[in-house]
């Protein structure tokens, strides 16, 4: 539905989005995942028609973005990271300028502002002044002038960004009540996990490069077979903690041991049914352990990883 | 109902909604109103204590009100375009808008409307008091209306300007610093213009005859020069700021420039030659309390005239990375629009240029089509003036009929006609290598052409003919066909008819510029024909490798 082929752009000499290739199939919700400054916002208006690629091609579905914006407008919805509103004007009236915009007949246009203020549950408020709402009921706004012209795609950049936990669950149940209408829905954030229980495939990208790009199984069997696990062992003994960690890091396959507390932090380059092997060693020589917990890598965790925590 | 909600302009219907509602609009709104209704009190009541004749209060009044009109406009009007377009950009609600599929054009035009709207309640607020002067005579309603025409007309002009100003501008601040300046100083020069006019009108004293300048004798001249061209003017001068405005609005940079530089070519530099000559005239003859001579006029008119063969030369020449439209695309979206019987699109300016224009080449022929019209209208309008309304007084018509050759205004159409269509191929020949020559080198080269070879050449013919400056003088006008509509403004009698004899006796001269002009132009056309097609088909080979490649994947 989307797709994207060595997508770049550059701001004077600075490459912001560099050679960016991947597709989104119809109807997933796609979750495109970056640190600040990693090019989303740049690549998303590309995406939106607003700026101008510097090479490669974009193409929603089918129209390409360059050649064809008028068409790429009309099947898709784009809401933008930060946006305006109108002074003196309801929010009915900011809805019906935007389908008027649309060209959406004048037969069905009341109804469609209806059902979309239905769906955002904007119903009650539709006489009060955009400019009195508060942010969430802002982006609610947005999401409903979005949904006017029941595009196929949409597109919304970091909408999560500013609400209240609340808002966000009930943002969450919005999208889902999106991909039961079928909808393609392209969605920013820098925090993976926020997305993952409903997202079906992600993109990483970090200073304008794509690190990892599929549904998410893949990307978590990717990581895993990195035989990742975190371990954290707790030692009963303080005195022995320093002989434990020496233990420890001679052990095979561990890195990045360290002391926190009474426990030692470590990375093991394993699978879990190989944790035995470590704490063997530390039987072995009598350390008095009192507790082990491992992690797998979740999503928050790959997203760490993959990404390199630089800031550009 | 349901007709006319197709046709509203979203915008513009916001724009409506939001500031009306404001207190600032209430306040301006009656503010203005009132300063108008207390100066022409106080001036009633100066006026009656001088006891002055009923007929002269009603003259004085109608003066008073114009000039408060003027100072609202320069001073209120500007106020309701000058951050329209910047204002969204800041508010971050121009992407929404964007992304609504509102074009460029929708969104300028729209803006327009509402700022539009705005000022004309203002300017229909004040006629119930020009009617205070009307109740003292003096003046008529036709004046009154002519009086209105051109308000309404400046009116525009100025709430454009700034509309392109605030697409231009980067700040809210400096769009509206840069509006108020351009405004003032716009308005110095223009409402003191204007003033004088209606002041010469209605007073026949010692300035009477400043700034009819070339308008000669007869009411209907006087009308035409006094009144029919400044709205002539600023109304087609309103379509630069538009194109501006609405170049500067596109997301992509391709085809950009394109309309504006029909625009320049066609009607800007014709508009700005006449306002120009006309004003100037004007100026010398405030000055020297006497009337420009003809031969200043010329010389006036030349420079001008050059000024705007410059405009259509930048206009014509094509820009670096210009892409060439293929008339397949535009027919196949033509096709489309008027299956899905979208009318107003088809003749929506992307598509309608879209046939003639984008991609330098087309725009080429279409500036030669523009000019032939342009002639083809001029040539008419004589036309009905001399034979349906009996007006025979130009100097255009009058010359041919004293010459006896009556396929003069024909013939001069058509040299028109080709010396454009000659000089706008060249300049697209050039342009598709505007890569490799670079655009100024283009133009240079152009300009060296033109005045090196192209027009001493002309001029050498028409010398040895006539002799004399003047004769080369003249053939600027063959530089752009609007010059018509200058010579329709000079009568007969401010020239003694000898220096003119050029333009008689030349017929002969005018077949062989034509010929050589055609062919020339022919010749580049095919070769532009080919290269444009050559352009083409690489760039739908490139978009279907493009296209295989990702198939594949
Ligand atoms: N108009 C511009 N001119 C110059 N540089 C720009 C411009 N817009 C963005 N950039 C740069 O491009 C990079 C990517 O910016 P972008 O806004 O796309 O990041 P982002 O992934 O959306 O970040 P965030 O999570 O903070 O929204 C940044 O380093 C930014 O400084
Ligand atoms: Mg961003």
């Amino acid at each position: 539905m989307i797709l994207l082929k060595d997508l770049t752009k550059i701001f004077g000499s600075f490459l912001a989005v560099d050679h960016l290739s991947f597709e989104v199939p119809a109807g997933e919700i796609f979750g495109f995942i970056g640190p600040n400054g990693a090019g989303k916002t740049t690549t998303i208006k590309m995406l939106a028609t607003l700026l101008q690629p510097d090479s490669g091609v974009a193409r929603i579905d089918g129209h390409c973005v360059y050649t064809d914006p008028e068409k790429v407008r009309q099947v898709m919805g784009y809401m933008p990271d930060y946006f305006g509103t109108y002074d003196n004007v309801t929010i009915h009236e900011f809805l019906d300028f935007f389908a008027r915009a649309y060209r959406i007949p004048a037969k069905t246009r009341q109804s469609t502002i209806d059902g979309c203020m239905e769906l955002t549950d904007l119903k009650k408020l539709q006489t009060k002044l955009v400019s009195s709402l508060s942010k969430g009921m802002k982006q609610r706004l947005c999401l409903a002038k979005t949904l006017l012209h029941n595009p196929k795609v949409l597109i919304l950049d970091e909408p999560a960004a500013g609400l209240d936990p609340r808002a966000r669950i009930e943002f969450r149940s919005l999208l889902k009540e999106l991909r039961n209408m079928k909808k393609t829905v392209f969605i920013s954030s820098h925090i993976l996990t926020e997305l993952s229980d409903i997202v079906d495939s992600v993109a990483i990208v970090e200073k304008g490069r794509l690190v990892v790009s599929g549904d998410l199984q893949t990307i978590s069997r990717l990581s895993s077979t990195q035989n990742h696990i975190d371990l954290r062992i707790r030692i009963h003994d303080k005195e022995q903690i320093e002989s434990a960690l020496g233990i420890v890091q001679q052990t095979e396959n561990v890195v990045n041991a360290r002391v926190e507390n009474d426990s030692i932090l470590m990375e093991y380059n394993e699978e879990i049914d190989k944790m035995y092997l470590v704490l063997k060693q530390l039987v072995n020589a009598d350390i008095p352990v009192t507790e082990v917990t491992s992690s797998q890598s979740n999503l928050e965790d790959i997203f760490m990883r993959v990404t390199q925590g630089e800031v550009s | 109902m349901e007709f006319f909600d197709r046709y509203i302009n979203p915008i513009h219907l916001l724009g409506l909604r939001s500031y009306l509602r404001t207190k600032r609009f209430l306040y301006t709104f009656n503010i203005s109103v009132l300063l108008m209704v207390s100066a022409m009190l106080l001036g009633f009541f100066f006026m009656s204590i001088e006891r002055m004749p009923t007929a002269q209060i009603g003259k004085n009044l109608f003066m008073i009100f114009s000039i408060m009109q003027y100072v609202i406009i320069g001073l209120v009007f500007p106020a309701f375009s000058c951050t329209a377009i910047i204002s969204e950009k800041e508010g971050k609600t121009y992407d929404l808008l964007v992304t609504a599929n509102l074009s460029s054009g929708d969104i300028v035009w729209g803006k327009f409307l509402s700022a539009y709207t705005h000022s004309a309640m203002f300017l229909i607020s004040s006629l119930p008091i020009v009617m205070m002067a009307f109740l003292f005579g003096g003046i008529t309603p036709a004046l009154i209306m002519i009086t209105y025409a051109i308000l309404f007309a400046y009116a525009a002009l100025i709430v454009m300007l700034c509309l392109s100003i605030s697409s231009v501008y980067k700040t809210i601040t400096r769009a509206i610093i840069a509006s108020y300046i351009v405004v003032i100083i716009i308005n110095s020069f223009i409402s003191p213009m204007l003033f004088f006019l209606l002041y010469d009108y209605l007073h026949d004293s010692e300035l009477a005859r400043f700034f009819i300048a070339i308008g000669g004798y007869g009411s209907l001249n006087v009308f035409l020069t006094v009144y029919i061209v400044p709205v002539f003017v600023f109304l087609s001068l309103i379509f630069a700021p538009y194109l501006v405005a609405k170049n500067s609005l596109r997301t992509y940079a391709n085809n950009r420039s394109t309309s504006l530089k029909v625009y320049f070519t066609c009607v800007g530099s014709g508009i700005l030659a006449i306002f120009l000559t006309y004003y100037i005239n004007s100026i010398y003859m405030f000055i020297g309390i006497q009337q420009l001579d003809y031969e200043m006029i010329m010389m006036v008119g030349g420079f001008c005239l050059a000024i705007a063969g410059i405009f259509g030369l930048i206009g014509s020449l094509g820009f670096a990375g210009e892409n060439p439209v293929p008339e397949r695309f535009v027919m196949k979206r033509l096709s489309e629009h008027l299956k899905a019987g979208r009318i107003r699109r088809v003749f929506a300016s992307k598509f309608f240029l879209g046939l003639l224009g984008p991609g330098s080449y087309r725009g080429a022929r279409f500036v030669t089509l523009m000019c032939f019209g342009w002639t083809a209208i001029y040539l008419l309008a004589t036309w009905l003036l001399i034979e349906k309304f009996g007006v025979n007084n130009t100097v255009f018509w009058r010359n041919y009929e004293a010459s006896g050759y009556m396929e003069y205004p024909i013939i001069s159409a058509f040299v028109v006609v080709s010396f454009v269509y000659f000089f706008s191929m060249l300049a697209s020949f050039l342009s598709f290598r505007i890569r490799q020559i670079g655009f100024r080198r283009a133009v240079l080269f152009c300009m060296l052409l033109f005045l090196t070879i192209l027009l001493p050449l002309y001029s050498l013919f028409s010398m040895e003919v006539y002799g004399g400056f003047h004769a080369s003088i003249l053939n600027f006008q063959y530089l752009s066909p609007s010059m018509c509509f200058f010579w329709s403004f000079i009568p007969i009698s401010q020239f003694g008819g000898s220096k003119f004899s050029c333009l008689i006796d030349g017929v002969p001269i005018h077949y062989i510029g034509i010929g050589v002009y055609f062919s020339l132009g022919f010749l580049l056309d095919l070769l532009n024909y080919r290269r444009s097609r050559k352009m083409w088909n690489e760039l739908e080979k490139e978009e279907k490798e493009i296209l295989e490649s990702m198939d594949k994947k």
